[in-house]
């Protein structure tokens, strides 16, 4: 049975009064004692079923009550033998609407089911939302623990921490009595000297620039820093503990060697947001982060003396070092230590190269050996891939905001809902949407993220401003891994802006890391490889044809071309050797770099869509040239 | 007395609770039975189940109609309006096919409890393999 069209369109317009007026009228017409009239009604209105059904339901309990009369039941007491009317109407209801037809108990099925699934929908809405603003979930993640998690695989004695320590405080600037005569001014930074009026880092210069010497000089007497940075490359690791707060060991390495103590108090007051940046996060994150790169300068700076002083086996050896150490750094627990790594194993490799140009025919085949082994050594095998993930970063940045937003104001206490929208912000933490994400969560504050100059670039655009610490000028753009100078600019912009920071995250572009790495790890390979061609050159007398000539003895592993399934290639025509990847067409040129773009070289070995195309876009003839070198000539004796 | 499902039966001893459970299906199976000898309206049912019982089985007046809209939906019964004795129309019941197949295998089913029961002794020596207790509820 089904609705009638009556009860859909007529229903709305019928006013109450009629209805009931014609329902009093055929409850009369059937013969029901008025006294009754009452309860008939009652009990029908109660039902709330279709009128046509209201309308049969009373004229059968009109009926009723007139058949009672008949059989001498007074009114009254018809009334109160019927019994509750609530009821009644209940169970009519129910009764009647079993009658009704499968379409009408579909849709009524259907809108129960619907009902039920909207409140749950609400429920569960009401739950979460009263969690936002109502629950106050207590601090439970240790961070720290997480991040030092890795720490118990090196040994306590076989780290590099202490001699790090050591070295930092034996490194000394040049007095500025020395580097006066180069320009250096009253109020200049003492690792500065002045070229031309432009600020230069000492420790920066390479021979042949007039103030050289000056660099050389100062760097043979930093002895002690140099064994000590000779016994952290020989540990498995430099073993930092990460922290909060400054590690009273660095803290006062960095007093001996000058610091100013003022600089690392210790805990900081939570309630001021600037320290809380600097006294916690930074050195959960950042541990001696610009020293370790500054020391690593020194050994290339020391290697160069060497090399000049006519030691180049001394020079590999410090060369190796420094290798060494970025090996370390490549280890640690977050991307941007990992990136400081990377930095300084390309540095060594290059000067490797330099070496090997101007003295490889005076070092020995066991300094030879000893670079291989050593350069070999980072990454585990050749042609690895290093990659990155976020760990320790999200890590912190959980820590980071623990702390900045409990209670408590000290860490200790609860989450409050703004430090809540922050976890979520960064639960999915990865390389694109951790920025747009904390884009979002800069709502609440004035949150900042940043890692290479592109995702500096999009604070810039979005109204942030950089200024530079050395000359508080404006920044137009950061460096590719100077994300720890950025930071100190965006700590600084902090400390002049009267809402500072809330907190600040360094988030490095996985991508560009992982590009890094892959580039980076090329280079290596091709300075083993290099060194792998020498060494068969001084045992055969001739150098190799092929890279397979080279393998097992004196390359124990082919590196791979990450352009194809295959090992890099490696060619000799007899003045020139060269070792390359196929690169993007995916053809073996010979070696024969693309004609198009010499960015082909930095972008070796990434994705096919950074390969320089042609006018109709497909990628260039041409390979990725790694090295290439002359050869003496010296023809294959067979 | 035995009460009909129309009473507030949720006493909260448990011998009532058990009358109530026990006659789940009895008011049903009465109102069929009567059908089953002629048609008869509303009120007519609730008096002639009160009578032939002895006043052991009560159906509440609000309840007759409830109980007669169920069996119409399931087809155990049909309704026709009809000009009754006095010439006012009443709404009658009568029994339909399905209704009698319905009553048959109730019927069966107590004659089983009942025959049951006085084997157990529950009814008592006397009503032991009389057939009395089925009877009255025929």
């Amino acid at each position: 049975m089904t609705a009638p069209l009556s009860h859909f369109v007529l229903v709305p317009i019928w006013s109450w009064k009629s209805f009931k007026r014609r329902l009093t009228e055929t409850i009369e017409t059937h013969g029901a004692p008025r006294e009754t009239n009452g309860l008939i009604i009652d009990v029908v209105t109660r039902t709330r079923l279709w009128p046509r059904e209201q309308m049969d339901v009373a004229r059968e309990l009109a009926c009723h009550f007139r058949d009672a009369e008949a059989a001498g039941q007074s009114p009254n007491e018809a009334v109160e033998a019927f019994g509750p009317p609530r009821l009644a109407a209940k169970l009519i209801r129910r009764a009647k609407r079993r009658q009704r037809g499968p379409v009408w108990k579909t849709w009524y099925a259907s809108t129960r089911g619907l009902g039920i699934v909207t409140a749950l929908a609400i429920i569960a809405l009401a739950w979460h939302t009263s969690r936002v603003f109502l629950v106050q979930p207590t601090v439970a993640i240790d961070a720290l623990a997480e991040l030092n998690a890795a720490q118990p695989r090196i040994h306590a004695g076989a780290r590099g921490y202490a001699p790090l320590l050591e070295a930092i405080a034996s490194f000394r600037h040049p007095p500025a009595e020395l580097i006066r005569s180069y320009g250096f001014e009253p109020g200049d930074r003492p690792e500065n000297i002045r070229v031309h009026g432009e600020p230069v880092r000492w420790i920066d210069l390479e021979p042949g620039h007039p103030a050289w010497p000056l660099a050389a000089a100062h760097a043979a007497t930093l002895t002690d820093t140099l064994d000590a940075l000779g016994r952290v490359a020989s540990s498995q690791g430099i073993g930092y503990v990460y922290r909060l707060g400054f590690d009273p060991a660095y803290v006062a390495a960095k007093v001996a060697a000058g610091g100013d103590p003022s600089q690392f108090q210790d805990p900081l007051p939570r309630s001021e947001w600037h320290n809380l940046i600097e006294g916690s996060v930074l050195s959960a994150l950042l541990p001696h982060l610009s020293d370790v790169r500054e020391l690593s300068l020194l050994l290339t700076l020391a290697a160069d003396a060497e090399s000049q002083a006519g030691r180049p086996d001394m020079a590999a050896q410090r060369l190796a070092d420094a290798a060494a150490i970025g090996g370390h750094m490549l280890d640690s627990g977050t991307v941007i230590e990992q990136l400081v790594g990377l930095a300084i194993i390309r540095r060594s490799v290059d000067r490797c190269h330099r070496l090997l140009d101007a003295s490889a025919e005076r070092m020995d085949g066991e300094t030879l050996m000893m670079l291989a082994h050593r350069f070999g050594g980072i990454g585990q095998a050749p042609g690895v891939r290093w990659r990155f993930d976020l760990t320790g970063e999200r890590i912190a940045g959980v820590d980071t905001i623990q702390r900045a937003f409990s209670d408590d104001g000290d860490g200790g206490g609860h989450l409050t809902n703004e430090g809540i929208a922050f976890l979520h912000a960064i639960g999915s933490m990865n390389a694109e949407s951790a920025v747009i994400d904390m884009h979002k969560a800069a709502r609440l504050g004035r949150i900042v993220l940043f890692a290479d100059r592109r995702s500096a670039q999009r604070f810039l655009e979005r109204g942030y401003v950089l200024f530079d610490r050395a000359n508080g000028r404006p920044l137009a753009e950061l460096r590719d891994g100077d994300a720890a100078s950025a930071l100190h600019i965006f700590l600084e912009e902090a400390q002049n802006d009267p809402d500072g920071l809330l907190a600040g995250l360094m988030v490095p572009s996985l991508e560009s890391a992982f590009e890094r790495a892959v580039v980076v790890g090329g280079h290596r390979d091709a300075l083993l490889v290099r060194l792998a061609a020498i060494l068969f050159e001084r045992a055969n007398g001739w150098y190799p044809q092929q890279i397979d000539e080279l393998a097992p003895r004196w390359l124990p592993r082919l590196p791979l071309d990450p352009w194809i399934d295959a090992p890099m290639r490696l060619r000799s025509d007899g003045a020139t050797l060269t070792f390359y990847s196929v690169g993007g067409d995916l053809d073996d040129d010979g070696g024969t770099p693309p004609s198009v773009s010499s960015d082909a070289q930095q972008h070796v070995m990434c994705e096919h869509d950074r390969w320089p195309a042609d006018g109709q876009g497909s990628p260039v003839d041409g390979d990725a040239v790694l090295w290439s070198g002359q050869i003496d000539g010296k023809p294959r004796s067979d | 007395m035995i009460k009909g499902p129309d009473m507030p039966a949720r006493r909260k001893t448990s011998p009532a609770k058990l009358d109530a459970e026990l006659m789940r299906g009895v008011a049903s199976t009465a109102v069929l039975s009567l059908l089953a000898q002629r048609e008869q309206y509303g009120y007519e049912l609730v008096q002639a189940i009160a009578e032939q019982s002895g006043g052991l089985i009560r159906i509440g007046q609000s309840t007759v109609y409830p109980l007669l809209y169920n069996l119409e939906s399931k087809g155990h019964v049909e309704s026709v309006w009809r000009d009754g004795d006095a010439g006012r129309p009443r709404k009658y019941y009568r029994l339909t096919r399905k209704g009698r197949r319905r009553l048959s295998a109730s019927q069966t089913q107590w004659r089983a409890v009942v025959d049951g029961m006085s084997r157990l002794g529950v009814l008592g020596q006397a009503l032991a393999g009389s057939g009395v207790a089925a009877g009255r509820l025929r």
